[in-house]
């Protein structure tokens, strides 16, 4: 097992490499720099934007050159500052994460909750009235653009005031309330967009979900547990549910990987100032240290996440075998 | 008295039992349903896709939303870009359409022109002349697939009248309008970029699958970098790279070409896998041995026999471009305005105030939804209907 | 004898005053968080409307912060948010600064040597930081060094620039500190508005970053992700909080060093906050459920909507007009690509658009009025001068004006040479070219995109086939400033404070990296260019006020002219607020509503 796992961080290692490389080739080609609204600035010289073309190594063309001048501090640990920010990129990313997580995580959640019970009584109920409302409800969920369900959310959180109509909390009042306010205020936040989230994200498990435990079900074992007088409810936790899971365990790994790069529109809808929102503006203002950063955390994020599915299902199903 | 708990199982097991719905003869495999004796394989899968409703219900409005799409100049009142600031955000008018007059009689359906009450409430009251829905109008010239140029509508009102059926946008443009000739633009991204990535990935999966070895080792090492970058913000990166300065066109092949390089790479991850299989059986063998050049094996024995898993691929693969391009554009880096596309017109929708103020800027979303919809139900019934184990 | 009667004198008055706690208008409310530290023994009394302590008042804030260090930020998230409100200069502004009438402040006097070479600033006494240290020459000094050090990235350091000297260096005025409380700066040349560059002074304490300075890390100062506490200033409140993208949280600062007339401490006012909010419908739907008190910033195409909003609760105040400008400028550069030798305007173009009266032409041929009432939703001015208008203090209205007149706009273009030869509706020139070019502008703002198409509309009613190229703003830099390939551009000015020659000399001088239609020239190549250089020197150096007033006053004049840059409009500003803040004196200058943060005060 220790061996599986660091064979597949060690491989991981060029990937990133590449990765941040073809990133840093197509920022190089792209026209224009973040200077460029400095440079419409009458009152600054040009002697300053020089000054800052070299400090920031914008002014040369060669990619090698420029990927050299942010591979070596980073191989050190030093990402950099961001340009648009006088932060540190680290400290700026360090502070949007756990926004995301919070977000793509409570709607992991939800989605798990939901499609297990419901992915079973779809298969149980098979062809009746719960299986195609269910099928219609995964349907609705694989099918609805993320933008269009977060915009309707929005609408129905204006018109209702049942919930806020984006944000994450209260912006006046934060720094003045009690934990247990803080607490409930995010929460109040997180509702719709997690429902968003959840909803499209439990569709495909459902699906999956249902044909598994469908082509579980009607293997001879469950047949030979239910002869021997085991209760139906006894059969399908114990033995059915067991089975059925491993190919959602994978899907779960890929979840974990989509955990910090799935939700940006999301995100922009809901004016959820997360991971998302934060590497869309880096891109757009061009932002290279924190593109850069991003797209480090985002890959490495992906590596782990099937990592973990993968020994995960090593775990839970004993036929399989890493090598 | 302990009450029973219902038995779960009782249904499935009724359901999977031989019951009537669902037959199960034993020797199914040896003797097909009769209906499909003598019939080529493709037509086999259209008989069992015939059955599927839910497919045939995508099918059905894949042709109705691609239809209206082409023929968008002549079925659509207005052009995308035609301008009536005194009407901004007009509401809805489909019950604005009255078809008795002030004495209850019935006439030809007729709509009131909008005087502005208030211009930045957008509201507005009806004036009292009647404007009746003519067919056959002429009005904004268009073309339809670049041939044929003409500039009657459908139906269609007289000015000062405008016939907004969906509601006006900020500038006034009709909404209904601009949902067919965006349909032009978000529909096509996706038959062109599925087209484009689907040649791709066949290439690279079938000379990966079947040459093996260096070759093999290397396109799936490409492979796996294009499936690790996440694949949005590396939409979003490629797009930056050229800017929104160019010519709709120019963008709009832009999008297409960044949107299909992302994409090719799961279809010929699983064309490899599949063709590493398929050059291993009889007839590929046989190819080999008659001494037909290794390309022509490729394209005219191997390729072939993935066609049906690589249609429902593609079909399944299609909402993949149709989102893409709506994020970009929503995004503000894809299609822009004036330009009509799905996603550029959910931008109005962003703004809270106008959301809630003018619900109707959310109409375009459905749309999208309603295509991306059918075009699952369609690729989920054409891998039902391709899967050799089920009948039917 | 006589100190005894002041100070018994001072003592009832002060009896006095404290007598009238509780009585309506006077002191209710307690300061939170306290007051610290004791006031300086000549403490400025700030003797307008007397408020009351308490309260919080939320802000819009546009754009995020980029950072917390003044010296370093130029931004307008950085300008609202820390100019006047955690830092402050050696001097204030009596009325927002238009026209800047400078107060005392940390200064209580300054004084000018008659050539205005010699500057003496005497700094008042017993000032503290916002950390209780106390604040003195030193501190004016090291702020100084620090902007003029090379290896820190500033623009502030620009507004000091005299001149080049013979190694092509940089020369900059000499401060010296003559004692603990007194700091002079010696400059080269005669500068009669030296108090302009000095306000852009935002002054750092030495205690804590004199170190990292000379350790050469003062980049990393006052970062975002510093720790709020310390970062220290003058003003009356400090960083209390800030959440990168959602909000900036200030708290009063204890240790401030102004009193109001009834000698109770400012600031009033106990938070501020600012909610970053990049989309206005955001902003205006969080005015009016009421989580925002001030949108110090309401564009033209909002105001209608915002002024419906108008209530007794809410005012819409209208500011006046904008510091910044609009305009239309034609590429008259006569250079030539480095490498290839081509020209980067095609001859026959350059002709044309070095031809004063072609682009008078254009000039005659825009309606300004009809620019300002559609685009700009009637909430915009016509212009004719680079200085707007608002600008109370340098706006010179004696300049050549261009009042919508088709006639006269076809009248010079026949003159010429331009006429329809071939009756297709546009005019060519003498060797058959037809009229036709392009108007680049920035893609993203959409009122430039239709301000250029305003433009190309106008041209082509009088016979230039002119159209709007909407260009990504990094291409559009691109080719202002290396590759010069464009006909015509559309685009404006965000004027930073101060207003006048300093800033706006890189637009003016023919040397200039913003002087769009022909820039960073070796030398002048029009002699209206030339003369606009040697008047702009004047309007910089020369030690009478009035001099200098006419020396730009001519530039203005020239310009108007010659229309190196046909400038068309200047938008209106106007400020949304709350009634329930009293002293709120919005000016169209940054930071437009909190320049005097101090006196601002929540009514009972």
């Amino acid at each position: 097992m220790k061996t599986f796992i660091l064979r597949r961080l060690l491989t991981a290692i060029p990937l990133i490499i590449v990765v941040t490389f073809i990133t840093k080739a197509l920022l190089v080609a792209s026209p224009g720099n973040y200077l460029d609204t400095l440079r419409l600035t009458p009152s600054i010289s040009r002697e300053y934007i020089a000054q800052m073309e070299r400090m920031y190594h914008l002014d040369s063309n060669n990619v090698f050159e420029r990927y050299w001048y942010w591979l070596w501090p980073a191989l050190k640990g030093d990402f950099g500052y961001s340009f648009t920010k006088s932060a540190s990129v680290w400290s700026l990313i360090g502070e949007r994460v756990p926004n995301t997580l919070l977000l793509t995580g409570s709607a992991l959640v939800f989605s798990w909750l939901f499609a297990i019970p419901l992915g079973m009584l779809a298969a149980v109920y098979r062809n009746r009235w719960a299986d195609r409302i269910i099928g219609f409800v995964s349907f609705f969920g694989l099918s609805i653009p993320s933008v269009f369900f977060s915009l309707l959310m929005v609408l129905f959180a204006a018109r209702t005031g049942l919930f806020p109509a984006g944000g994450i909390h209260n912006q006046t009042m934060w720094d003045v309330m009690t934990p247990w306010q803080k607490f409930a205020d995010t929460l109040w936040h997180l509702v719709l967009p997690m429902i968003v989230l959840g909803t499209i994200g439990m569709a495909q498990y459902v699906r999956q979900m249902r044909s598994e435990m469908i082509e579980t079900l009607s293997q001879d074992y469950i047949r030979t547990a239910r002869a021997k007088g085991l209760s139906g409810w006894r059969v399908m936790t114990r033995h059915a549910l067991g089975n059925a899971i491993n190919p959602l365990v994978t899907l779960f790994g890929f979840s974990l990987s989509a955990l910090l790069a799935g939700a940006l529109l999301t995100e922009f809808v809901f004016g959820w100032p997360g991971l998302g929102t934060l590497i869309f503006d880096a891109l757009t203002s061009k932002d290279e240290p924190l593109v850069m950063a991003s797209v480090v955390m985002l890959v490495s994020m992906l590596v782990i996440g099937s990592l973990i599915a993968d020994v995960l299902l090593a775990i839970i199903d004993p036929r399989i075998r890493l090598e | 008295m302990k009450r029973e708990m219902p038995d779960p199982l009782k249904h499935h097991e009724q359901a999977v039992l031989p019951a009537g719905e669902e037959t199960v003869p034993t020797d199914s495999v040896s003797e097909p349903n009769a209906a499909h004796r003598g019939r080529s394989p493709s037509q086999i899968i259209w008989l069992k896709l015939r059955r599927n409703r839910t497919a045939m219900i995508g099918l059905y409005i894949l042709a109705l939303l691609y239809g209206l799409a082409i023929i968008a100049g002549f079925v659509a009142p207005y052009s995308y870009d035609t301008v009536r600031n005194d009407l901004s955000f007009h509401p809805p008018m489909l019950t604005g359409i009255h078809f008795r007059d002030e004495e209850g009689r019935l006439v030809r359906p007729f709509v009131y022109a909008s005087l502005p009450v208030n211009p930045q409430l957008a509201t507005y009251r009806n004036d009292t002349a009647r404007y009746p829905i003519r067919f056959f109008v002429r009005g904004d010239s268009y073309s339809i697939l670049w041939i044929i140029k003409s500039n009657i509508h459908l139906f269609g009102v007289e000015e000062p009248a405008h016939l907004y059926l969906f509601g006006a946008d900020q500038t006034g443009e009709d909404i209904f309008s601009r949902i067919l000739f965006g349909a032009q633009i978000s529909l096509s991204i996706g038959i062109i970029g599925i087209i484009i990535s689907t040649v791709i990935g066949m290439i690279v999966g079938g000379v990966a699958g079947y040459f093996g070895g260096v070759t093999d080792f290397a396109l799936m090492r490409v492979v796996e970098v294009l499936l690790a970058l996440p694949s949005l913000y590396f939409i979003l990166i490629l797009r930056q790279m050229f800017g929104t300065g160019m010519s709709s066109t120019q963008i709009y092949l832009n999008i297409v070409v960044i949107l299909a390089f992302i994409g090719w790479a799961t279809e010929a991850r699983v064309i490899r896998g599949m063709v590493m299989g398929i050059k291993e059986r009889e007839y590929a063998i046989a190819a080999r041995a008659m001494g037909f050049s290794k390309t022509r094996i490729i394209i005219r024995h191997i390729l072939p026999n993935t066609l049906s898993f690589v249609i429902v691929t593609a079909t399944l693969s299609v909402p993949f471009y149709i989102l893409g391009e709506v994020a970009l554009s929503f995004l503000g880096v894809g299609i822009q305005l004036p330009e009509a596309s799905w996603g550029n017109m959910l931008i109005a929708a962003q703004s809270n105030r106008y959301l809630t103020d003018f619900p109707w800027v959310l109409t375009p979303g459905f749309f999208i939804f309603v295509a991306v919809m059918a075009w699952n139900f369609l690729g989920d019934g054409l891998r039902d209907a391709t899967d050799p184990r089920t009948l039917s | 004898m006589k100190k005894l009667v002041v100070a018994v004198v001072m003592t009832a008055m002060i009896v006095v005053a404290g007598c009238r706690v509780g009585a309506p208008g006077g002191p209710s409310g307690t300061p939170n968080p306290p007051f610290q530290g004791e006031l300086p023994q000549d403490v400025y009394k700030y003797t307008g409307e007397t408020g009351v302590y308490g309260g919080t008042m939320v802000i819009a804030l546009p754009d995020d912060l980029k950072t917390f260090n003044i010296i370093r930020g130029s931004d307008t998230a950085t300008a609202d948010v820390l100019w006047f409100n955690v830092f402050r200069c050696p001097v204030d502004y009596r009325n927002g600064g238009n026209p800047p009438d400078y107060d005392a402040g940390l200064c209580t006097k300054w004084e000018e040597s008659p050539d205005a070479t010699v500057w003496t600033l005497h700094l008042r006494r017993g000032v503290r930081w916002s950390d209780g240290e106390p604040f003195d020459a030193d501190d004016v000094v090291f702020t100084y060094n620090v902007i003029l050090d090379k290896n820190v990235d500033t623009a502030a350091r620009d507004i000091f620039i005299e001149g080049k000297d013979e190694n092509g260096d940089f020369i900059y005025p000499e401060l010296k500190k003559l004692d603990d409380h007194t700091v002079r700066f010696t400059l080269h040349r005669p500068n009669g508005s030296f108090l302009d560059a000095i306000y852009n002074l935002w002054l750092i304490p030495q205690h804590i970053w004199e170190q990292p300075w000379r350790t050469g890390h003062f980049a990393d100062t006052m970062t975002l992700a510093d720790d709020p506490s310390t970062i220290v200033g003058l003003g009356p409140f400090r960083v209390k909080e800030y959440v990168s993208g959602q909000r900036v949280v200030l708290e009063r600062n204890p240790y401030f060093w102004k009193v109001d007339n009834l000698g109770q401490r400012l600031p009033y006012l106990d938070r501020l906050v600012y909610v970053i909010a990049k989309d206005f419908n955001t902003v205006q739907s969080k005015f009016q459920a009421g989580e925002i008190d001030v949108m110090p910033r309401v564009r033209p195409q909002d105001y209608a909507l915002v002024k419906r909003m108008e209530s007794p609760d809410v005012t819409i105040a209208d500011i006046g007009i904008s510091y910044d400008t609009n305009w239309l400028a034609f590429n008259q550069n006569t250079g030539a690509d480095p490498r290839s030798h081509k020209p980067f305007v095609e001859r026959w173009k350059q002709r044309l658009f070095r031809d004063v009266k072609f682009r008078q032409a254009v000039s005659y041929a825009i309606n300004r009025e009809a620019l300002a009432n559609t685009v700009f939703s009637a909430r915009a001015v016509p212009i004719y001068s680079f200085v707007s208008p608002g600008d109370k203090l340098w706006f010179s209205d004696d300049v050549m004006k261009y009042p919508h007149d088709p006639a006269r706009s076809r009248q010079l273009l026949a003159e010429i040479g331009l006429k329809d030869i071939n009756g297709d509706g546009f005019l060519e020139d003498a060797e058959g070219h037809t009229i036709e070019l392009s108007v680049v502008t920035n893609a993203s703002n959409s009122q430039r995109v239709e301000t250029a198409a305003f433009c190309a509309r106008s041209m082509q009613e009088v016979g230039i086939k002119a159209s709007a190229v909407p260009i990504a703003m990094g291409v559009m830099v691109d080719k202002m400033q290396s590759t010069f390939d464009f006909d015509a551009m559309v685009l404006g000015w965000q004027i930073n404070p101060p207003p006048g020659p300093p800033n706006t000399k890189n637009i003016i001088l023919s040397s200039g990296l913003q002087h769009v239609c022909f820039p960073s020239q070796e030398h002048p190549s029009t002699e209206w260019e030339a003369r606009a250089d040697k008047l702009m020197q004047q309007a910089e150096t020369a030690p009478q006020q009035a001099e200098r007033y006419r020396a730009f006053a001519e530039v203005q004049r020239i310009w108007s002219e010659y229309l190196a840059e046909i400038n068309l409009v200047s938008p209106l500003e106007a400020v949304a607020h709350k009634n329930k803040f009293g002293n709120l004196h919005p000016v169209a200058l940054p930071p437009r509503a909190t320049w005097n943060c101090e006196e601002i005060y929540l009514k009972k």
